[in-house]
């Protein structure tokens, strides 16, 4: 947290100091993120990262404290995955499930965040244009024409919870030039690169979009298990049998010598 | 503490699943049982995702039916040869449960045929126990002792007759093939040993004597829960070894206590008490299947 401050300080010193070129420079972002690899070890329970960053404005917007106030929209896109969409449909007494849509290429991760109330950041014609927001991201990666009444019913799963947030934490904004954020990551993530996506807006507009990417994978045992399983499944179906019986063996011999 | 399954892709108490291992393993010890039927629905109640769970604890039914086994081969209370033909029917099925379970994981379709399978086996299991252990109750005090059927007559007529010297019997291999092709299903799709089934048919269908029927299923429960996990861990790539080592370490330990509470308390009483759990279990997974849900939509991931 304290070279968070340290970090921040800085650049209120570089920006407040930034030499004066006299022409109409548009303001752009300068961001960076409190961690670049986040590590799924034996302990893992979820993890947090701090995005923050500031408005670089160019010379004629520098001094005016009466200008219009940016607003900052934060997204975060984890890695494509293949995922069925189903509705629960009744059967004979039964709940069933009933498969509506097949993706083939879906962010497994998504989050955005904003400095006000989303839709007041943005109108639909800007985001579709930006590409943001999530249905905007499925239709990007997915790469076909998607019934927009089908990506609507996405945000009623459970996976809206943890792993499709249509609002996230608001982001903190201060003398409209920092800002930061905390986005929440879920246990169960997917290996890969995340993207974030920072936006500056003004009057409804998205003056400038800054990207940066931070790597989710598993360490140590976590990883070296999962490669296992999946890159050379026969060595670990093998692993499991006798590993099981050998803890099934163990306890045998232990607890008979106990008992007499 | 919290541990992350690497398999099942989540984070869990480290203490509930050894916990939850050393319960069942009470509840097997005490009642020789072999505690899939109980340990797959609990994994399904603490969030593990139900492929996970079916495939993990085959592998740690391995794990803990292998003490048991190697206990009754040294006893020599083992049809070996009648162990094989179950195994090999057993294998079989085994093969056949897994296709089927990749088949229906595909379509989205595999829970809902676990949890119908659960609410079908579990609610026969604990009613058939809660009408045996009152009956057992009562033929405690009127100090009766029922007599048991061997050899149905339509079993007589069966071709490839073998003999098995062990259980004193010259039947056909056929019944001991197709029980042990059903108890390999069982096992690929639910995860379970089988033995609540096989135990039975051993006795009333194969007419096989008491004291090889306990080492015998186990002995095909070895060997079939072994093939299950290989074709489960090179096929759907859902077996979590770090979920089925702890549930192991909790189980071994807790069978040993209740094989030792067994001999000291009224087991025939406490019976009564498993059948109330398994009937409370049947009857909230029923519930999951037909009480409306509270989320209409989902995403699942494909393999």
């Amino acid at each position: 947290m304290r070279g968070l401050m340290l970090f921040l300080s800085f650049l209120f010193y570089q920006i407040g100091f930034y030499p004066a070129l006299g022409t109409n420079v548009p303001p752009t972002l300068v961001t960076d993120l409190s961690k670049k690899i986040i590590s799924i070890n034996v302990n893992f329970s979820g993890s947090k990262f701090h995005i923050f960053g500031a408005v670089k404005r160019g010379f004629s917007q520098n001094a005016s404290i009466d200008q219009p106030p940016f607003d900052i929209m934060i997204e975060v896109i984890g890695p494509p995955v293949s995922l069925d969409f189903f509705k629960k449909e009744r059967l004979y007494g039964f709940w069933i499930n009933k498969k509506i849509q097949s993706f083939n290429s879906i962010p497994s991760f998504y989050s955005i965040s904003g400095t006000k109330p989303l839709e007041k950041i943005v109108e639909k014609k800007a985001k579709k244009e930006n590409k943001i927001g999530l249905f905007e991201q499925i239709k990007a990666s997915e790469n076909l024409a998607i019934d927009d009444n089908i990506l609507s019913k996405i945000a009623l799963t459970g996976k809206s919870k943890t792993t499709y947030k249509q609002e996230s934490k608001p982001i903190i904004f201060l003398e409209n030039t920092l800002f930061s954020t905390e986005i929440d990551l879920p246990t169960d993530l997917v290996e890969g690169n995340y993207l974030v996506r920072i936006h500056l807006i003004r009057f409804k507009e998205v003056l400038a979009t800054q990207e940066d990417i931070i790597f989710v994978k598993k360490v140590g045992l976590e990883q070296w298990i999962n490669y296992l399983a999946h890159k050379n499944p026969a060595v670990y179906g093998l692993l499991a049998i006798f590993l099981a019986i050998g803890f099934g063996w163990a306890a045998s011999i232990i607890f008979s010598r106990k008992a007499y | 503490m919290q541990i992350y399954l690497p398999i099942a892709e989540m984070s869990v108490n480290l203490f509930l699943l050894v916990g939850l291992g050393g319960i069942v393993g009470v509840l097997s010890g005490m009642f020789g049982v072999g505690g899939g039927f109980l340990m797959t629905p609990l994994l399904f109640f603490i969030g593990i995702p139900p492929a996970i769970a079916v495939a993990s604890e085959a592998n740690q039914i391995l794990g803990a039916s292998t003490s048991g086994a190697i206990a009754h081969f040294k006893r020599r209370t083992v049809d070996v040869k009648m162990g094989l033909l179950l195994v090999l029917g057993g294998v079989v099925g085994s093969a056949f449960g897994v296709e089927l379970f990749g088949i229906l994981k595909n379509l989205g379709q595999l829970e809902l045929i676990i949890k119908i399978c659960y609410v079908f086996f579990l609610g026969i299991i604990g009613l058939l126990m809660f009408v045996e252990s009152i009956r057992a109750l009562r033929d405690i005090k009127k100090n009766k002792k029922r007599l048991k059927k061997r050899h149905h007559s339509w079993m007589q007529g069966l071709p490839l007759k073998m003999r098995f010297r062990a259980s004193n019997l010259y039947i056909s291999s056929i019944p001991a093939l197709v029980i042990g092709f059903f108890v390999g299903i069982l096992a690929a799709i639910m995860g379970v040993g089988g033995g609540f089934i096989m135990v039975p048919a051993m006795i009333y269908i194969l007419g096989m004597p008491t004291k090889v029927v306990v080492g015998t299923s186990l002995f095909q429960i070895i060997f079939v829960t072994g093939t299950t996990t290989f074709l489960h861990a090179s096929k759907n790539f859902s077996v979590d070894i770090v979920l089925a080592t702890l549930l192991l370490i909790g189980g071994v330990v807790g069978a040993q206590i209740g094989t030792r509470l067994g001999l000291r308390l009224q087991s025939e009483q406490l019976r009564i008490l498993l059948a109330i759990l398994v009937l409370s279990m049947c009857f909230k997974i029923a519930l999951e299947l037909f009480v409306a849900p509270q989320e209409i939509y989902l995403l699942l991931r494909r393999i």
